[in-house]
């Protein structure tokens, strides 16, 4: 399922102030994920710090936006300024779909032309920063291990029965 | 887990998020008397239904991860699906399962729009992440019918228009969830299923019917009740072997589980002695409690389905 995240900026809140909120988020996502170590986004995202205050400030995440993917999950995250972001409702919650991400996540970056050079710059420091197209949909998801049946203890209790 | 901004409202529409095995519900699977087939058809019915799910794809199976529980009221049905969780926990390969009790009546809201939101809010933002570790995870739906109301009978001075959206947040989260997260289970309880949207219940995996109990059935309510109830009275432990109990039962034909328990109080308040002393409660005094029971409780079949 295809989710969306819409952050207010100014003058809700400055452009760095909006970046926390957005970055926290994608943490937040993903690191319930036992394959995700707590941290760990934040020293990736780390490649962006100055950078995603300037693509918010400048107004290149309104429309486009920044797109989350994995396994399972595939969200986009835009934020929004001016009378928008006083009529945004935020769900600042974690993301369905992060518990169960995996270590190739992928946050694709926007190119928004004047910006262009740093954004590929930021993405070369981190392999979990892209500025390909994002792909469409979250890929196909894994099985999920926790809800196997476990068929012999279903026999043992068949035979209560 | 942290809950904030727009799903803090989410917390108040789910009355239990609970992880089994939890003491609390151990006891609540064998306190419900019913045939054995409605317990062994619904533990079953869960248990192929996350199965197939997480090995085959939707377009194979057509699996919604949706199961019914239909009958009069006081039969037990919210009670079995509580239960359900617990058992479930039993089967899993992580021996845990997880049990989210959803208010169905507080997602509807009189304001225009707002009951959408909010089912939507609850059945693909909030329901979903907290399913999102895998745990096989029962989402009971108590009293179905105020969220999945039939379209077409949607009375113009009702808001159809809302109705519509609801019923419609309703199956479109049932599709998008069967999908993503094969670890869900929906179990909808409804003692109206003609009151239910006809493409809620075409979405339905497995329909099972919880009937009033029988005489025997009755017998065995009164027992088991009297039984628990003699932890604090010894004295109706022998009540409960009592011969009379049949006579009892006999008188309560009719009645569902939850008034068959009740007539046990009802006895007890029939005189000064056994207020005093619950133990004391003898045959004679459930005889006319269950008389008093069957005259005066408005018994007859309730069960309101077309």
């Amino acid at each position: 399922m295809e989710r969306h995240r819409k952050i207010a900026a100014s003058p809700v809140r400055s452009a760095a102030q909006a970046w926390k909120v957005v970055a926290t988020l994608v943490a937040d996502t993903l690191e319930r994920s036992p394959a995700v170590p707590a941290g760990s986004v934040g020293v990736e995202l780390a490649a962006l710090d100055g950078l995603g205050p300037a693509l918010i400030a400048g107004g290149h995440l309104e429309s486009k936006g920044l797109v989350l993917c994995d396994v399972g999950l595939h969200v986009t995250v835009t934020v929004v300024t001016a009378d928008a972001a006083f009529r945004v409702k935020e769900n600042l919650n974690p993301v369905p779909g992060g518990a169960s991400a995996t270590d190739g996540w992928t946050l694709y970056l926007p190119l928004p032309g004047a910006l262009n050079a740093s954004v590929e710059a930021a993405a070369k420091r981190s392999s979990h920063l892209s500025v390909e197209p994002p792909p469409k949909s979250a890929p196909a998801g894994k099985k999920r291990e926790g809800s196997a049946i476990d068929l012999d203890a279903l026999r043992e209790e068949a035979t209560k029965w | 887990m942290q809950i904030r901004h727009a799903d803090g409202e989410m917390a108040e529409t789910t009355r239990v998020v609970r992880v089994m095995p939890d003491p609390a519900y151990a006891g609540l699977w064998d306190s419900i008397v019913v045939d054995h087939s409605v317990k062994e058809r619904l533990l079953r019915g869960t248990a192929l239904n996350l199965r197939l799910r997480a090995d085959l794809p939707f377009e194979t199976t057509a699996l919604h991860g949706l199961v019914l529980l239909h009958g009069p009221p006081g039969t037990g049905k919210t009670t079995l699906a509580r239960g359900l969780a617990h058992q479930l926990a039993k089967i899993t390969t992580s021996r845990r399962a997880r049990l989210i009790e959803v208010d169905s009546h507080g997602l509807m809201s009189a304001e225009h729009g707002e009951s959408q939101k909010a089912v939507t809010r609850l059945l693909t933002e909030y329901v979903p992440r907290l399913g999102d570790d895998g745990m096989a995870t029962v989402v009971l739906l108590d009293e179905v019918e105020s969220m999945a109301i039939a379209r077409s009978e949607a009375s113009l001075a009702a808001n159809p228009a809302d109705v519509h959206r609801a019923t419609d947040a309703v199956l479109a989260a049932l599709d998008s969830n069967t999908v993503d997260y094969s670890n869900l289970v929906f179990v909808a309880t409804s003692n109206f299923v003609g009151a239910l949207d006809e493409a809620f219940l075409s979405r339905v995996d497995v329909h099972i019917h919880v009937p009033a109990p029988d005489e025997s059935g009755i017998a065995k309510i009164l027992e088991h009740a009297l039984e628990s109830m003699a932890t604090a009275y010894p004295g109706l432990g022998q009540l409960a072997c009592d011969a009379g109990i049949e006579r009892v039962a006999e008188r309560l034909v009719g009645a569902d589980g939850r008034r068959v328990r009740k007539t046990i109080t009802e006895a007890m308040l029939g005189r000064q002695e056994t207020v005093l002393d619950p133990g004391s409660t003898t045959v004679d005094d459930l005889l006319a409690a269950a008389s008093r029971v069957m005259e005066d409780g408005g018994i007859h079949n309730r069960e309101a389905e077309v």
